[in-house]
């Protein structure tokens, strides 16, 4: 019987040994050293197909290029040396660099541009929301290293739009399908200063540099990122120095910087205002339907307490949809100032009482919304909760439904939802990417702005400025359109975001691009 | 007896989530970024094989689980529902594995001596120890554990998969309810069966105490311990989601709740049918198991 | 049974701490404590003071107010879920074991399905599909239990029946429900008894881990797994946070485990 014991325990251990074996690796700190730089996500890298959008931005910008580069001083070279503009605005030439080679061999001109161009027109469905490619009518290949791009009609953000993390980056033509990429591709071969060297799907991605770069070589040699879901887990990994870096504004709370930017051996980083934090009222959806609840709700949120009490004063309190710093949003609009009596009043002007401390009703049904955030956002879970406390006073019965990224997406293309949490897109997108998007699926905002009585004359008003060459016009029209999404109060406005770091100080030079979503490794450094 | 089980458990998996609201065509045509139009809904519907009668598609369902083709997730059209399943069932595998060697070890060495010390300090404080064990919810005993071990002694990493150190905290407090059943169980069987007869002939005879205890009680105490063993292995198993959830072990309960989070409802599907399917091979593999240690069953089976 | 009860000191403590705990709960409103549910950001995750016995949350609610509050949910769903679970199981252990024969049989089979069949992969199933919520988690739950007590149910009284005075009702001409109710439940009962309080416990549990992975409770009500939930992301500026709800758990566990422990014992005194 003993005997019998024993080889149970046996069996298990070899059980064990045996699983073990087809265990995943150890993802442990021997990936630190000199020349390896520890970064963190808080999901897998996925897709990293650069005509499409489901994968991360910052691998996206490690891995491609793009013609133009988008810097805080504006647009400079990049893939083209040099560009000109045709006098009526409608044709683009560059002339490309000679020295640029895909990291599979392959040569980078403008037959292969081309090709990059016409996989991602040939998926133009997909790419509504930038309107460059809705007005792009050809693109050529003058000789092997002049493109030709001809437009319908001018724009005059194309510059910009080229320079975005995605679609408009090349990837060599052989890793196409068919000539196109919308099925997918055979390979991650870009022009960029790092290679994708391995992923373990969920645990660890890492990324080498490109050492046949036609540029200036990045000072790190090597990129490891692990996969941590959890907020309290990350700030853990960094204090214990299993990562070196977290980095967006999503993925490091207002405490957490307080903290690393007092503590021995760390530092913390803030860029400029980037993007407009703010909540997106669907105007098709019961009690929302009425302009008076939702100015109700404009006044009744202190953006000020927000700001200090949950973001300690690292994000300022926004009055307007797109601060007035950002070009053609000078408009004059007056904001909703935070007053609890003034919701009240216009709650009673809409038609909803309430008796005592009741929830507000009208016609029989309590006044009941829903917000919707990301599961994996910190700041919007707490804002929700914030939230609900609030307006319970006002006679609110506000319910938060947190899910996770892909359903979050989901319901807000689909219109599902009652309130969401929304940003605008940040520099370069603001405003003309952010309005643009307005006029198609892409986030929450075509589907919740249906039911405004103006929305077809919104898009049309879109659409005229972002082809507009003259400038009155183009300022009439964006201050008509953030007039009216002011006036109907569509947007709740919460804070300015700002994009922030907290690092190991053996990290270097960690600083901010324009776009939030990128993250310039090539610019950092490691103090060996 | 197994047959109909299986199949149960695959048509209770398959009306579940049946039962959901959400249209499948519009969410696979959405994760695409596709819009969804009437002729898209309609179109992928039909590839879908949604318009066909339901006891069509529960066949078509169950033949292809049966050659493991789940489909495609629904949050990265990229990913297969099996592939999800075979990158995190070893995972769990794993923890559970580790937790069962935890338990047997920890339970029968502090069972049996605690029915060897009866009654003094030591067993007193271990059954105190096993009775609020039974009480603590274990994700609050992994929490407790990940505070003090990981960040305040610093010796083990918080979470995460990966080699040995990773597994340890995880391993441990999913064992904890357990072993608390388990070192009772084995001390009361021991006590039970050191005051049945044979004990006393035995002691009278002259055999050491040793050969007594070890060959003789514990043999027989441990029988019933091996089959509730046996029936906590699946369970052990299954119930891994909560210290995976803490301890961010990247196993198949971490994919499910992940799932119902971003309503992914083939992982569900799938989840359900696998971890069914596996609790039934795990009982029966006890029941050969029991059969084989106990020669009473044996003859008459 | 119930002297017995009575001389066991410990089971006493038990009852009386219980008592007190629900007490608590049902009489949460009238007692002066801060609102569970009054957000202030601006004093969030502060130590213990006099205005805030055990601290404020993330989110500057009362600890101490949320704790008493979430007696509630915590053990009055517990309750209604060991209810709702013995009365099915009870309703269908009773008629099967009673009228035996087919019925028996076919009710049997689906007993072992459902026990076959792992609780926690049940569980996660039902919400999976119904969604989170406080209501989908009581159904699943008494999904999976109502099996076990059926099987249960069903052996006693097969055993019951088999006594004397049952078999001299059936053929005296006695109505059966007249012997369902008046002779088998109240041997039943005590067994019930015993078992419920066992499981009790495993409910609490069980609704505390769903809770505290974001599947049960949802915000802003205050429940001691939900609260572990958003202690846990604030571990390293406040474990004080972390050890609150936990404690209450636990001692609330343990003293239902530590009852039907007594219970059972004053049923049956050969069991050691």
């Amino acid at each position: 019987m003993l005997r019998r014991v024993l080889s149970c325990v046996f069996v298990c251990f070899m059980l064990l040994g045996i699983v073990f074996l087809f265990s995943p690796g150890e993802a442990s700190a021997s990936d630190r050293d000199d020349e390896t730089l520890v970064y963190v996500n808080f999901r897998d890298i996925r897709d990293l197909n650069p005509h499409l959008y489901a994968g991360e931005m910052y691998a996206q910008n490690l891995l491609y290029e793009s013609l133009v580069k988008i810097t805080e001083k504006g647009i400079e070279p990049w893939l083209a040396e040099k560009w000109d503009v045709s006098e009526d605005g409608r044709v683009y030439t560059f002339h490309l660099r000679k020295d640029v080679f895909f990291t599979d061999g392959e040569k980078f001109d403008a037959a292969a541009a081309k090709a990059n161009f016409d996989a991602v027109l040939d998926n133009i469905q997909r790419h509504g929301w930038l309107e460059m490619l809705r007005l792009m009518e050809r693109v050529e290949a003058v000789d092997d290293y002049t493109l030709k791009i001809g437009l319908k009609e001018p724009y005059f953000p194309m510059l910009v739009e080229l320079g975005v993390t995605r679609p408009m980056r090349f990837i060599s033509p052989k890793c196409m399908k068919d000539g196109v990429t919308k099925d997918g591709v055979t390979g991650l071969i870009g022009t960029g200063a790092y290679i994708l060297a391995e992923n373990t799907v969920d645990q660890k991605a890492v990324f080498v540099r490109n050492e046949r770069y036609w540029g200036e070589k990045p000072a790190i040699k090597r990129i490891v990122v692990r996969v941590i879901p959890d907020n309290q887990t990350r700030v853990l990994a960094l204090e214990k120095g299993e990562i070196d870096l977290i980095y967006g504004k999503n993925m490091v709370d207002a405490e957490s910087m307080e903290r690393f930017a007092a503590m021995n051996g760390f530092k913390a980083a803030l860029s400029e205002p980037v993007s407009t934090r703010m909540l997106l009222l669907n105007t098709t959806r019961g009690a929302l339907r009425d302009v008076n609840v939702r100015k109700a709700l404009q006044h009744a949120v202190d953006k000020s307490t927000i700001s200090e009490g949950i973001f300690h004063g690292i994000e300022s309190p926004a009055d307007f949809l797109l601060a007035t710093t950002v070009p053609y949003c000078d408009v004059g609009l007056k904001p909703y100032a935070y007053s609890m009596e003034s919701a009240a009043d216009l709650f009673r002007k809409a038609g909803w009482a309430r008796s005592g401390k009741s929830f507000l009703r009208k016609d029989g049904a309590s006044l009941e919304l829903t917000l919707l955030y990301n599961a994996n956002s910190v700041p919007e879970r707490t804002i929700a909760e914030y939230l609900q406390s609030e307006w319970a006073e006002l006679g609110v019965d506000l319910k938060i439904l947190g899910e996770e990224e892909q359903s979050y997406r989901d319901r807000q293309k689909a219109g599902d939802f009652d309130i969401v949490f929304n940003i605008s897109w940040g520099t370069p997108y603001d405003p003309q990417s952010f309005l643009g998007g307005m006029r198609t699926v892409v986030y929450g905002d075509y589907m919740a702005q249906q039911g405004l009585k103006e929305k077809a004359k919104l898009d049309e008003s879109i659409v005229k400025a972002l082809v507009s060459t003259d400038l009155e016009e183009r300022r009439a029209l964006f201050a008509y359109i953030l007039n009216l999404l002011h006036d109907e109060a569509v947007y709740i406005p919460l804070t300015y975001e700002r994009n922030r770091a907290v690092f190991n100080e053996r990290v270097r030079n960690v600083t901010f691009n324009p776009s939030q979503f990128e993250v310039p490794f090539e610019k950092m450094s490691l103090e060996k | 007896m197994l047959f109909p089980m299986l199949l149960g458990i695959s048509f209770i998996a398959f009306v579940l989530v049946n039962l959901i609201p959400a249209d499948p065509a519009e969410v696979a045509l959405r994760i695409n970024d596709i819009q969804p139009t009437e002729e898209a809904i309609a179109l992928m519907r039909e590839e879908l094989g949604l318009d066909r009668p339901f006891f069509t598609r529960y066949l078509q369902w169950l033949s292809k689980s049966t050659r493991f083709d789940f489909g495609a997730t629904f949050t990265n059209a990229n990913r297969t529902v099996a592939g999800e399943i075979a990158r995190s069932l070893p995972a769990t595998l794993e923890l559970s594995a580790a937790a069962l060697v935890i338990v047997i070890g920890s339970s029968l060495l502090l069972g049996v001596s605690c029915a060897l010390y009866r009654d003094t300090l030591f067993d007193r404080s271990v059954r105190l120890f096993v009775f609020l064990g039974t009480a603590m919810p274990n994700y609050w005993v992994g929490l407790l554990l990940m505070w003090f071990f990981a960040l305040k002694l610093d010796l083990l990493p918080t979470s995460g998969g990966g080699g040995w150190k990773n597994l340890i905290l995880p391993a441990v407090t999913l064992s904890l309810t357990y072993i608390s059943t388990y070192i009772r169980l084995i001390r009361n069987n021991m006590i039970e069966n050191m005051s049945e007869e044979y004990v006393l002939y035995a002691n009278a005879r002259g055999l050491k105490q040793r050969t007594v205890v070890f060959g003789h009680v514990l043999r027989n105490s441990l029988h019933s311990c091996v089959t509730a063993l046996g029936m906590s292995v699946p369970q052990l198993i299954a119930g891994a989601f909560v210290v995976e959830n803490v301890f961010a072990w990247p196993g198949i309960g971490r994919l499910c709740i992940s799932a119902i989070f971003n309503r992914d409802y083939p992982v569900i599907q799938a989840y359900i049918l696998v971890m069914g399917v596996l609790f039934i091979f795990c009982n029966l593999a006890v029941d050969i198991l029991h059969c084989f240690m106990d020669p009473r069953l044996r003859r008459s089976s | 049974m119930l002297r017995r009860l009575l001389k066991d000191k410990s089971a006493v403590v038990c009852v009386a701490f219980i008592v007190v705990v629900m007490a608590a709960g049902l009489l949460a409103d009238t007692v002066p404590l801060n609102n569970p549910n009054k957000v202030n950001v601006l004093a969030k995750l502060q130590a213990p003071s006099f205005a805030y016995p055990l601290g404020t949350d993330h989110l500057g609610r009362c600890t101490l107010s949320r704790l008493v509050h979430g007696i509630r949910p915590t053990i009055f769903l517990s309750l209604l879920t060991m209810c709702c679970t013995i009365a099915l199981g009870s309703a269908i252990g009773l008629l099967s074991g009673y009228f035996r024969g087919r019925v028996d049989e076919v009710v049997m089979r689906v007993c072992d399905v459902m026990l076959s069949f792992p609780s926690q992969v049940m569980i996660l199933a039902v919400v999976g599909v119904l969604g989170p919520g406080m209501m989908n988690v009581v159904a699943a739950n008494i999904l999976i239990k109502w099996a076990w007590y059926g099987r249960m149910i069903r052996s006693s009284v097969i055993r019951y029946g088999e006594k004397g005075y049952v078999l001299f009702s059936k053929v005296s001409g006695t109505g059966a429900p007249y012997i369902v109710f008046r002779h088998l439940l109240p041997g039943v009962a005590s067994e019930l008894l015993v078992l419920a309080s066992l499981d009790m416990g495993w409910v609490i549990l069980n609704i505390s881990t769903l809770s505290f992975l974001g599947l049960g409770v949802q915000a802003p009500t205050a429940e001691w797994g939900a609260m572990l939930n958003e202690a846990k992301d604030v571990m390293v500026r406040a474990p004080l946070q972390m050890l609150v709800p936990g404690v209450a758990i636990m001692t609330v566990v343990a003293a239902f485990n530590m009852l039907g422990d007594s219970l059972r014992d004053a049923l049956d005194p050969k069991t050691v």
